[in-house]
């Protein structure tokens, strides 16, 4: 195993500018999330109907750096805010599809026969199904919120994980150590953790990158139709979904936010592609 | 391959910075596109000029049906106000009544009111206008299944026809204004409207208005033409076409581009983009709607704290209309005292205009809440839907904002229009919203009365407030002789203000686009558009 003598930091030395601008970007992000209270010049949620539709970066701008919208409110604040939401809502959203998705792909893969088909079936209705129609009939079911929208994109993005994680584990469950594992009388649940997990764990990995972007655009795009957070929550969805009346004449309302969640899912894509790339043997020769 | 990455991801950026060049280019009037393509398109698009005498109008909404008994809201009166008639209608400010199917009236004792209906008006279908025709259309509007019995017609109990052309119609309690109440009474042709029931007279409506029904695309626009044989003689615009635009900027290109002729519901926002353009003009009017935040004093689980006066009248000095007006509004919407319109009864500056109202006073509200003994504020949502009246999302939040700033916690609560129509009207059992709501009342010219009796008197569809002294107010405005009714008003308003039994706002300015080279029209304080009244140039 070569790639594990080659530290993850001389990786990503060694990566494309691309990517190294990607882990910028997505290192701002984190730290923004982190440090909003630190780096907000405002209150995010503050109203202030004297102060509104300042523009970005004008002279007179009251200290407002990127200006603010349709009701005074800080749009930099809000950005800084919401950066915290999308971390959140990806990360946590993230965790739980990971966590269900890997341990029904492990158990469909390890286990097969009724099991498996049984797993692939919910797996195939999920797939049939719109995303956006059924997030949003969860949304309506459960009701707008910070804590719902993590569990619908939760349990919406699980099913990606499955398909992959049990296509790896079938082709690892007739290797010679996983069945010598259970020849001498290993349990199923000690096969599946010691010997079969940490060799598709990084499958998951990849796919959990990849999801993250899809689970931030997804809650941009619900909180946009009204149906994810609730307006005192400032999120880069809200913050598009309110400033979109005031596309002619106040464009930074939609096009600020619209910038942060278009890089950051786009560095994130990147990431998730070049972790793809340098974990896969047959691609590491072209690098 | 990572070539091609590369290039996608720079086609990208192009676009986003062109898009946002675009956009931020847009303020100045030389480089506005919406500008340029107004002019071609008018040039390169001569057919809406070709037929002068059609106005197309542009609204946001279709009505359900054209059954006037059936069909309320904006959308809904356009048309029947183009193909019915009523007793008596209303100038376009709405202070003046004017005659129409009755010629003239008598209060023939206090619950009694004569009405002489003009002779000789058919209906587009030749049924006979008479005296039974007034009474069906009563009859019918108070039978359970076809009627919707507005606020104010509530009072009618009996009509009585005396001859062909005299009709008495009678109130269980005493009434000063029945003319004024007959406003949104469309006479009905009893024959037909039997024949085909309620369905097929929502989608085939006969009336004797000044128009008739054309055809009718659903969700595309309705059409109607002139009725030759009008009483008041064949109006000047042959057609109207009634287009269904719902998004607000779509609705301002169609106008730009020459394609529409009135345009309703704009934002103010828009005002200057439309006026920036030769040719077309911004207009503004009063309209019926007035803005306030409703205060749920009725039930246990609102806020107790609500149901202190010295409470609500901090609420009302916490508020700085002003700035709202100014930058939201952008200096259209009509600062009030409290619901009082100047078209009502008993209006003067000095009790019911703005200024008179409460000023914009946070130390003052923060001393009110600490007399009423909630010095440290309390929490009380405050529910809204942005489409409930103009601009109504931003609104709520900056009034969201002045409430915190008195030290009270906020918790907004955005809702769907159904939901909050269904949770908020009719709602005090099923008591879904607990606190403030963002609400809008649109009474009918001249009397307050439909606000009065469904928002505030005790058991109105949207009344969370209850008041044995005020419903006695009301009870006499009704009752009183035409000259006590100023006296009584002015008690009116004086309670409310005093009592706030909402957190007052203002009165709506409509906003419409019009296309100048085509039409000539003044907007209504009812929101109507009349076919009769647009000159076509």
């Amino acid at each position: 195993m070569k790639r594990s003598q080659t530290s993850f930091w001389q990786q990503i030395k060694s990566s494309r500018l691309i990517v190294k601008l990607s882990f910028i970007v997505i290192i701002i992000w984190v730290f923004t999330s982190l440090a909003a209270p630190l780096l907000a010049t405002h209150d995010p949620s503050k109203t202030n109907p004297g102060e509104i539709f300042i523009r970005p970066f004008a002279k007179d701008s009251k200290g407002h750096l990127l200006g603010t919208d349709e009701v005074g409110r800080d749009v930099f604040s809000r950005l800084v805010y919401g950066s915290r939401i999308s971390l959140l809502v990806a990360v946590i959203a993230g965790i739980i599809s990971l966590l269900i998705g890997t341990s029904l792909g492990l158990i469909a893969g390890y286990f097969g026969g009724r099991v498996d088909s049984i797993i692939m079936r919910i797996v195939d209705v999920m797939l049939a199904f719109p995303f956006m129609f059924m997030a949003l009939v969860f949304m309506v079911a459960l009701g707008s919120g910070l804590r719902n929208i993590v569990l619908v994109l939760g349990i919406t993005g699980w099913v990606s994980y499955t398909r992959t994680i049990r296509a790896e584990v079938l082709s690892i469950r007739r290797r010679e150590y996983v069945i010598s594992a259970e020849v001498i009388g290993c349990s199923s649940g000690r096969v599946i953790f010691r010997h079969i997990l940490p060799n598709v764990i990084d499958h998951a990995i990849v796919i959990a990158t990849m999801n993250m972007a899809n689970t931030i655009l997804s809650e941009a795009s619900l909180t946009f139709l009204g149906m994810g957070l609730p307006v005192s929550i400032p999120s880069w969805g809200q913050m598009i979904a309110t400033g979109r009346t005031y596309t002619y004449t106040a464009g930074w309302l939609t096009i600020i936010p619209g910038i942060a969640i278009f890089l950051v899912t786009l560095s994130i894509n990147f990431i998730g592609d070049w972790l793809r790339d340098i974990r896969d043997p047959r691609l590491r020769g072209s690098q | 391959m990572r070539k091609m990455k590369w290039l996608l991801a720079l086609l990208l950026v192009v676009i986003m910075v062109l898009g946002s060049l675009g956009c931020s280019s847009s303020k100045s009037p030389d480089a506005d596109p919406s500008k340029a393509d107004g002019s071609q398109a008018s040039e390169s698009k001569p057919e809406p000029k070709t037929d002068p005498s059609v106005v197309t109008i542009a609204a946001s909404a279709e009505p359900e049906g054209m059954d006037p008994q059936i069909a309320g809201a904006a959308v809904g009166g356009n048309l029947s106000y183009n193909l019915y008639d009523y007793l008596v209608r209303v100038a376009a400010d709405g202070r003046e009544l004017i005659p129409c199917l009755a010629t003239s009236w008598e209060q023939v004792d206090e619950r009694t009111w004569r009405f002489t209906l003009r002779e000789g008006v058919e209906f587009t279908n030749g049924e006979p206008f008479n005296a039974d025709a007034v009474a069906y259309t009563l009859k019918r509007m108070f039978e359970p299944d076809t009627g919707r019995t507005t606020y104010n017609l509530k009072v009618v109990s009996e009509w009585k026809v005396v001859d062909e052309y005299k009709i008495d119609i009678i109130s269980d309690k005493p009434c000063n204004d029945m003319p004024i109440r007959l406003y949104d009474l469309a006479i009905l042709p009893p024959k037909y409207t039997e024949e085909v029931g309620p369905d097929k007279f929502g989608t085939d409506p006969i009336g004797c208005g000044p128009y008739k029904l054309g055809e009718w695309v659903t969700n595309s626009h309705i059409e109607l033409l002139a009725n030759e044989n009008y009483w008041d003689g064949a109006p000047k615009t042959d057609r109207i076409v009634f287009r269904t635009i719902p998004e607000a900027s779509t609705r301002l290109a169609e106008l730009l581009a020459g394609n529409i002729d009135i345009v309703t519901d704009l934002s103010p926002d828009y005002i200057e983009t439309v006026d920036s353009n030769e040719g077309y003009k911004a207009t503004t009017a009063l309209s019926k709607r007035v803005a306030y935040v409703g205060i749920d004093v009725l039930n246990e689980d609102s806020p107790k704290e609500l149901a202190d006066k010295r409470v609500r009248q901090a609420l009302n000095y916490a508020i700085d209309r002003d700035t709202i007006i100014k930058n939201i509004y952008g200096g259209h919407a009509l600062k009030l005292a409290t619901i009082w319109r100047q078209d009502y009864v008993g209006y003067s500056d000095e009790l019911s205009g703005g200024d008179a109202g409460y000023p914009y006073d946070p130390n003052k509200a923060k001393e009110l809440l600490k007399e009423a003994g909630y010095e440290n504020g309390f929490a009380v949502n405050l529910y809204y839907c942005p489409n409930t009246f103009l601009k109504c999302e931003e609104a709520t939040l900056a009034i969201a904002g002045y409430l915190e700033d008195i030290g009270l916690t906020i918790n907004l609560n955005k809702m769907e229009y159904n939901a909050y129509r269904a949770a908020f009207i009719n709602g005090q059992e099923m008591h879904q919203g607990k606190g403030l709501f963002s609400w809008n009342w649109g009474a009918k010219p001249q009397t307050p009365d439909g606000h009065l009796a469904g928002a505030l008197e005790t058991g109105g569809i949207t009344s969370y407030f209850t008041n044995k002294e005020l419903d006695d107010l009301l009870a006499k405005l009704r009752a009183v002789d035409v000259d006590g009714r100023d006296a009584v008003a002015v008690d009116i308003q004086k309670f409310l203000f005093d009592e706030c039994p909402y957190i007052y706002l203002w009165q709506q300015i409509d906003v419409y686009g019009i296309n100048e080279k085509n039409i000539d029209w003044t907007p209504r304080l009812d929101q109507y558009i009349l076919g009769t009244e647009i000159n076509v140039k």
